[in-house]
C-alpha cells in the first residue's frame, strides 16, 4: 500500500514539474516528457512477476491527462499501449541474465 | 491456467477503467476532476512556475551569450555596410548635383566631359589627385574645370586608375588670359600657394580691381572663356614696358570635391 502511496505522489509531482517548471526551456531543442520516461523506465525494470506497470501506467496517464489539455484517457491509453508494448518485447526477446528488477 | 486467469483480470480492470473514462468524458464529469486538482496544486504550481521562470532566464542568458556575440559582430558588420552604402550614395548625390549644374550651365554643349572626384590635395605644391585615369580615357595635358566653369589647371600626369592635377598657380603653370572688361590680353603665371599674376598686359589698358579674368584660346592648350580669376591688384611701373596684376583665383580649393575633365572642345 505504501508502495502505490507513494508512487501517486511521484507521479503527482513528476506532473507538476513538467507542467509548471519544465515548460520554460524552450529554448532547448527538445523537452524530455518526465512523465512517460518514468513510466518507461518502471516497466522495464519491473518484476515480471508484479504488475505494478499496469498501475503506473494508468498514473502517468491519469496525470498527464489533467495538467494538459487532452481528453482524461488519452494519456491512458497511449501509456498503457506503451507498457504493454515494452511487456511484449522484453518477455518475448529481451534476456537479460543477472539484472535485478523491482 | 492460472496465468491466464491473471490475464483476464488485467484485461477486466483495463478494460473498465477505460469504460468509466469515457462515461466521465461523455457527462463532463472530468472537468469537475481536472478543477479538483488544479484547485489543490495551484499554490505548488505558482513556486514552481516563479522557480522554472527564474531558472530558464539565467540559463537561456548564459546559453545565449554566444548567440548574442555572434548577433552582436553581425549587427556591426551590417552598420559598417549601411554606413558604406551611405557615403556611397552621398557621393553618388554629390556628382549628381555637380552634373546638373553643368547640364544647367550648358557645359555638356560646349565641351566633351569627364567628372571625377578628388582624392588628394598637395596643395605645397599646387597639385591635386583625381580618381580618373588613363582607363577613363584621360590623357595628359586635358584641361580641368569646376561646374561653375572655372578653370583649376590641367592633367599634368596620367596612371591607370589616378591623375595628377597641375593647378594653374603652379609654378610651371602659365596661360594666355584676357580681362574681360578692358579687352587685354596677357599671360597669367602660377606664382605657388594660390597665387596668380598677370603679366605683360598692355600699360595703355586701364586695368580695374574686381576686373574679370578670362583664358583665350590664342594657345590651342585652354577653351577661351573659362573664368580664371579677378585683379586683386594693379603694379604699373614707368620703367617697365607691361603692367602686371595679382590675380586672386576664383576657385576655392577648399571647396573643391569634384571636378570636371574637358575631353574634347
Amino acid at each position: 500500500m505504501k508502495k502505490y502511496l507513494i508512487l501517486i505522489l511521484f507521479f503527482y509531482l513528476i506532473a507538476l514539474f513538467q507542467t509548471s517548471f519544465l515548460v520554460h526551456f524552450n529554448f532547448f531543442p527538445f523537452l524530455p516528457n518526465l512523465i512517460l520516461i518514468s513510466q518507461i523506465l518502471i516497466t522495464v525494470f519491473e518484476n515480471p512477476k508484479e504488475n505494478l506497470a499496469l498501475f503506473t501506467s494508468f498514473l502517468a496517464g491519469f496525470f498527464w491527462d489533467i495538467f494538459s489539455e487532452n481528453p482524461l484517457g488519452w494519456g491512458i491509453i497511449i501509456s498503457f499501449s506503451l507498457s504493454f508494448l515494452i511487456k511484449i518485447i522484453l518477455r518475448q526477446y529481451v534476456r537479460i541474465p543477472g539484472l535485478s528488477r523491482f | 491456467m492460472r496465468l491466464s486467469s491473471k490475464r483476464k483480470k488485467t484485461g477486466i480492470v483495463v478494460f473498465s477503467i477505460l469504460l468509466i473514462l469515457i462515461i466521465l468524458n461523455f457527462f463532463l464529469i472530468h472537468k469537475g476532476i481536472k478543477n479538483f486538482f488544479y484547485v489543490i496544486s495551484s499554490s505548488p504550481q505558482r513556486f514552481l512556475w516563479k522557480i522554472g521562470d527564474k531558472v530558464s532566464a539565467f540559463l537561456e542568458v548564459i546559453l545565449k551569450a554566444q548567440d548574442l556575440q555572434r548577433e552582436n559582430q553581425e549587427l556591426k558588420l551590417k552598420v559598417f555596410g549601411l554606413l558604406r552604402e551611405k557615403i556611397e550614395k552621398d557621393q553618388l548625390e554629390k556628382e549628381n548635383q555637380v552634373l546638373r549644374k553643368a547640364l544647367e550651365m550648358g557645359l555638356e554643349r560646349e565641351f566633351k566631359l569627364e567628372i571625377a572626384q578628388v582624392l588628394g590635395k598637395d596643395i605645397s605644391q599646387d597639385y591635386l589627385l583625381i580618381n580618373k585615369g588613363k582607363k577613363d580615357g584621360i590623357l595628359e595635358g586635358l584641361v580641368v574645370m569646376t561646374e561653375q566653369k572655372v578653370l583649376v589647371g590641367n592633367i599634368e600626369e596620367v596612371y591607370q586608375n589616378f591623375s595628377k592635377v597641375k593647378l594653374i598657380s603652379n609654378k610651371d603653370s602659365s596661360l594666355d588670359v584676357k580681362v574681360l572688361e578692358q579687352d587685354a590680353e596677357g599671360l597669367l603665371r602660377g606664382k605657388g600657394n594660390f597665387k596668380l599674376s598677370l603679366e605683360l598686359l598692355p600699360k595703355e589698358k586701364e586695368i580695374d580691381q574686381g576686373d574679370l579674368v578670362l583664358t583665350t584660346s590664342l594657345s590651342g592648350l585652354y577653351p577661351k572663356g573659362l573664368l580664371v580669376g579677378e585683379i586683386e591688384d594693379i603694379k604699373k611701373e614707368d620703367t617697365q614696358p607691361f603692367q602686371t596684376a595679382r590675380v586672386k583665383a576664383a576657385f576655392e580649393i577648399g571647396q573643391i570635391e569634384f571636378l570636371l575633365i574637358i575631353t574634347d572642345f
